[in-house]
């Protein structure tokens, strides 16, 4: 289990730093001006650059993969989304991918019973943790705009007071703070438990997971537990948007974990696995129109290739073929 | 069929911890609502000339004193606060905006500030509401 | 039954005893430490020397995949470092599908090839991995500095021998993209490594052959211009002997709509002859004008399954002869990545098609707008669009002596969506049909297990396991709906399927979909019809019955 164990010390080893860097050796500056401000460079930098890399590389052919019914005769009703044929269709594919996981809810788990039958039955739970997950982390990271904004947008500030439903504890437990740590319990538990995950299953996949765990939980204890006085983490985070370089004022330690991790997460992001974020756009299995017989898709490297003429095959085969009676061009 | 079983459970596990959790607030919340038998008021009087706790730590757990104040003070009547020096203050907003009341934006420069809205003044007036 | 294969009581039993990963069991190793075994049954033999010559494919040797040494040539690992990054150029998904997937593990259990071995490689996660964990090593500057924790690793002859044991178990059949959240389709990365390996000569004769036969003669069977003719010429007296009506196909003649493309294999092999009869049979039905032709005899293509170019090499054929012979536009046979390559690959490569008219049914007059650029038509879509227009006069009583059910074959399902044209046709043709399970079928079906070129005989025990899980729902409406004929569009299928049938559930036999509508059509001046295409009585219309109208 030495991939889950390193990643695990890994995450521990990153958590400590900002420990002694800050209590110890009093490097505020460095974890609260100039590493923040590196991680931003990186990750916008280096999101943008995987981006562009794979955007000028050309999409030779149209290879969608049609999970529906093709356009085709008028009274054969088409599946738009599954096998598109205009652009809105394709980005409604696209959509339905990156906000509902789409492919992931057709899941199903094949076992193979007994008399050496295999049956197949619908499994939700990956979507059902997944969706969990990425939108938990969505909305933490949009009411996290409280730091970032003097005037803190209405939808923010709506979605802050959704999330605070409950309204129990002081201050208000926010639903998602929950559901992000039950849903990375059940991502981390079904890559240990199931034989599959366990065997494809890289120190890359546990270490984002480790690592948004200890973010979540550096910001959970902020919240409800060791408590940080957030007046001079607001005025920091307002200097840091600002492109400030002024020192910032007297924060707890806790305050800088979870930073550190943060910036951790946005260095590590443009060069794992995470650009999966980026990607799902570009998947040309999903982005394309199913409707390369309707209209031409070009090739840009299209190279020209020598194939076997009729000319020459009927060189090859003409006395055989006046034999057996077939039409030639030249006697 | 194992698998999946196994998966059900570990999630709907966490379901119902989660289920667990809220419920327990929310049986306090609906008892601290519930009449009960007032016990004997214990009080002393109001004193803001000094603060209850160094400026630091309140800066930051304000808000847990508050709540823990409207809790032990309503649910179990102890109005009593005892400093760690030993002094005694009564558990009311008053205390605090006895002091901090002459500032009409004290509370709400900062909490503006971090975009934080406390639900005191749900019940209680504000200094802002106050003449 | 094949050498190459256990027998089926013994391959059931490891089915359900063996512990498996499709069980749950657990492995300690890691799935690079798990060696790669060559046995009997496992391996295709590799490409001739004379077969490599022909197509001017590199390294052209005698070996075999048992022996120790593959005598790869001079510089290998700088040959697909090189290839490998070309093609990382010149493919946006290759790129994409290596950088993007988080090992979710949607995939690992969608694959015929893991349901049927159990071999944890044949998860396609990790069909990608191997290519992955090379291109990691060779690539990506963060993932050099953090080694060993991103699993890469060096190309070794070892990884060599993984990547052709595992991306032959790879029918590119795109199950598993359909169930990827992001769309990673594992058939393009098998495409990539199976063109890196025949770079240094790591290849299979029973997909090369075909591909050098294709070149040199037309079509993959390797069948000469005079033979092909004759071949076409008993099926005609067949149908006169069957049905007292003469059909009247041409060649190679010049000004027909129509020219007409169907696999080889419709040909020559058996059961597809009498899908060819039933093409027959609906053409003169309909005295449609059309022309077959000697050289572009053949409308699958192997060479998708060897590399880009060898794809767009033989599928020039087409539209070279169809300018040629001055033909309208082109009506294209059933067949499973014949289609695939006509539809999302053809006028890419080969076209525009600027010689050719959009089609347009002779018959009906219906414009068949999806088909504008390409100028190809699918001969279901044809059909269909003939007994919507009630065109054909048809009496599906002549296929009730069968129970039958359809099979998606992938390219079409995956590669093309067409799900619904076939089924109105065999609706139309038999009143017996019922549905495989839904997870196996249309856009999740299964693979017959010997696609993309893996048909070989010396391959059948990795045929049979691949083909489990389709021969399993089969079995599934054999017992429940009595079930005993597998009607498919696909010349792979009719070559591959009877085989496995025989394996895993004797009595079922293979059809295609037009030679049921051949046994169904009423033909004008046809003499009583007793029995079907293939000589079997049909029920109800037995000698001395005279109910028929």
């Amino acid at each position: 289990m030495k991939k889950v164990i390193m990643p695990f010390l890994m995450v521990l080893l990153l958590a400590i730093i900002p420990f002694v860097g800050v209590a110890w050796a009093r490097l505020d500056y460095l974890f609260g001006v100039i590493l923040p401000y590196t991680a931003m460079v990186v990750l916008i930098g280096g999101f943008l650059y995987r981006v562009v890399d794979w955007l000028r590389r050309p999409v030779p052919f149209r290879i969608p993969t049609t999970c529906g019914q093709e356009k085709s005769l008028d009274w054969i009703k088409q599946d738009k989304l599954e096998s598109p044929s205009r652009a809105w269709h394709a980005a409604a594919r696209v959509l339905s991918e990156v906000l509902f996981f789409r492919s992931l809810f057709r899941n199903t788990k094949a076992e193979l019973h007994e008399g050496a039958h295999l049956a197949y039955g619908s499994t939700k739970w990956l979507w059902l943790g997944g969706l969990a997950f990425h939108w938990s982390m969505l909305l933490i990271v949009i009411r996290h705009a409280r730091f970032f904004f003097i005037m803190v947008p209405g939808f923010v500030d709506f979605l802050t007071d959704a999330d605070a439903l409950f309204d129990v504890t002081l201050p208000a437990f926010y639903i998602t703070d929950a559901l992000v740590l039950a849903a990375i319990t059940f991502l981390v538990l079904r890559r240990l438990k199931d034989a599959k995950l366990r065997m494809i299953s890289l120190p890359t996949d546990y270490f984002p997971l480790f690592l948004l765990t200890a973010i979540v939980v550096a910001g959970i204890l902020m919240r409800y537990v060791a408590k940080v006085n957030v007046m001079p983490v607001k005025d920091q985070m307002l200097r840091l948007l600002s492109f400030s370089f002024d020192a910032p004022g007297e924060i707890g330690v806790l305050f800088y974990v979870h930073l550190f991790l943060v910036c951790v997460l946005a260095i590590y992001f443009p060069f794992s696995k995470l650009m999966h974020a980026g990607a799902i756009f570009l998947s040309p299995t999903r982005n394309l129109c199913n409707n390369s017989r309707e209209k031409r898709h070009v090739n840009p490297w299209n190279a020209p290739i020598k194939f076997k003429s009729y000319t020459e095959y009927e060189n090859d085969y003409r006395d055989k073929m006046k034999k057996a009676g077939l039409p030639v061009e030249k006697q | 069929m194992m698998k999946i079983k196994k998966q059900s459970v570990i999630f709907g596990g966490l379901i119902l911890v989660l289920f667990a959790i809220g419920a327990f607030f929310l049986h306090q919340e609906s008892h601290a609502g519930n009449p009960m038998p007032a016990p004997p008021l214990k009080t002393v009087a109001i004193d803001s000339t000094k603060c209850i706790a160094p400026t630091e730590y309140m800066r930051a757990n304000h808000m847990r004193v508050l709540n823990e104040w409207r809790n032990s003070s309503v649910r179990e009547g102890n109005r009593i606060h005892l400093a760690p020096n030993g002094s005694k203050f009564q558990k009311s907003l008053n205390t605090c905006l006895g002091c901090h009341g002459s500032n009409r934006l004290f509370c709400f420069n900062c909490h503006m500030y971090a975009n934080v809205k406390p639900k005191c003044w749900n019940c209680h007036l504000s200094p802002m509401e106050t003449p | 039954m094949s050498k190459y294969a256990p027998k089926v009581t013994v391959l059931k039993k490891e089915l359900e005893e063996k512990p498996g990963f499709l069980k749950g069991n657990y492995s300690d190793k890691e799935w690079w430490d798990i060696p790669v075994e060559f046995r009997e049954g496992n391996w295709c033999f590799p490409g001739k020397p004379e077969v490599l010559d022909d197509l001017g494919f590199p390294n052209p040797r005698k070996w075999a995949a048992t022996d120790q040494d593959w005598k790869l040539p001079d510089g290998w690992q700088k040959i697909i470092s090189d290839g490998l990054q070309s093609r990382l150029k010149k493919y946006r998904s290759l790129k994409l599908f290596l950088d993007t997937c988080v090992r979710c593990g949607a995939c690992a259990d969608k694959c015929h090839f893991f349901l049927g071995t159990g071999d944890p490689k044949n998860m396609p996660v990790l069909r990608a991995e191997l290519l992955r964990s090379v291109y990691r090593n060779d690539f990506p500057l963060a993932e050099k500095i953090l080694k060993g924790f991103s699993g890469s690793r060096k190309l070794t002859p070892e990884v060599i021998k993984e990547w052709h044991m595992y991306f032959h178990q790879c029918t590119e059949c795109r199950r598993c993209s359909v169930f990827c959240p992001f769309g990673i389709d594992t058939a393009e990365i098998t495409m990539m490594a199976r063109e890196l390996l025949n770079l240094i000569g790591v290849n299979n004769n029973w997909l090369l052959a075909p591909v050098s036969n294709c070149n040199r003669t037309g079509n993959h069977l390797g069948i000469e211009p005079h033979t092909f003719v004759q071949n076409i010429e008993s099926l005609v007296e067949d149908i006169e002997d069957h049905t007292g009506v003469k059909v009247e196909p041409t060649f190679n003649r010049k000004g027909a709509e129509i020219l007409f493309v169907t696999p080889s294999g419709d040909v020559f092999g058996d059961p597809g002859v009498y899908t060819m009869m039933g093409y027959l049979l609906l053409f003169h039905h309909i005295g449609l004008d059309y022309t077959i032709s000697t050289y572009a005899s053949e409308g699958g293509n192997f060479g998708m399954f060897a590399s880009n170019e060898m794809m767009k090499k033989l599928n020039a054929k087409m539209y070279h002869e169809a300018e040629r012979l001055r033909v309208k536009w082109i009506l294209g046979g059933e067949c499973g990545h014949m289609w695939r390559v006509v539809h999302q690959y053809m006028n890419t490569m080969n076209g525009p098609a600027d010689f050719l008219e959009k089609p347009v049914s002779p018959i009906t007059g219906t414009r068949f707008d999806n088909a504008a650029a390409t100028k190809m038509v699918h001969i279901a879509e044809f059909t269909a669009d003939l007994i919507h227009h009630k065109k054909l006069k048809l009496d599906p009583k002549r296929n009730d002596h069968l129970r039958t059910t359809f099979h998606d074959s992938c390219n079409v399902a995956r590669g093309m969506g067409m799900f619904e044209e076939p089924r109105y046709v065999l609706n139309n043709v038999c009143n017996t049909f019922h549905e495989m399970p839904e997870n196996t079928i249309r856009e999740q079906t299964f693979c017959c297990g010997s696609g993309s070129g893996l048909n070989a005989e010396e391959y059948m025990d990795i045929r049979m396991r691949g083909g489990f899980p389709r021969a399993n729902a089969v079995r599934h409406v054999m017992q429940k709906h009595q079930v005993d004929s597998l009607v498919t569009i696909c010349a792979i299928d009719r070559a591959s399927l009877p085989t496995l049938m025989n394996y895993w559930n004797p009595g079922v036999k293979v059809y295609g979909l037009h030679e049921l509508v051949g046994n169904a059509l009423v033909m004008q001046g046809e003499k009583k019809r007793t029995e079907d295409l293939r000589e079997n009585p049909m029920a109800g219309f037995e000698e001395g019955d005279d109910d028929e109208d």
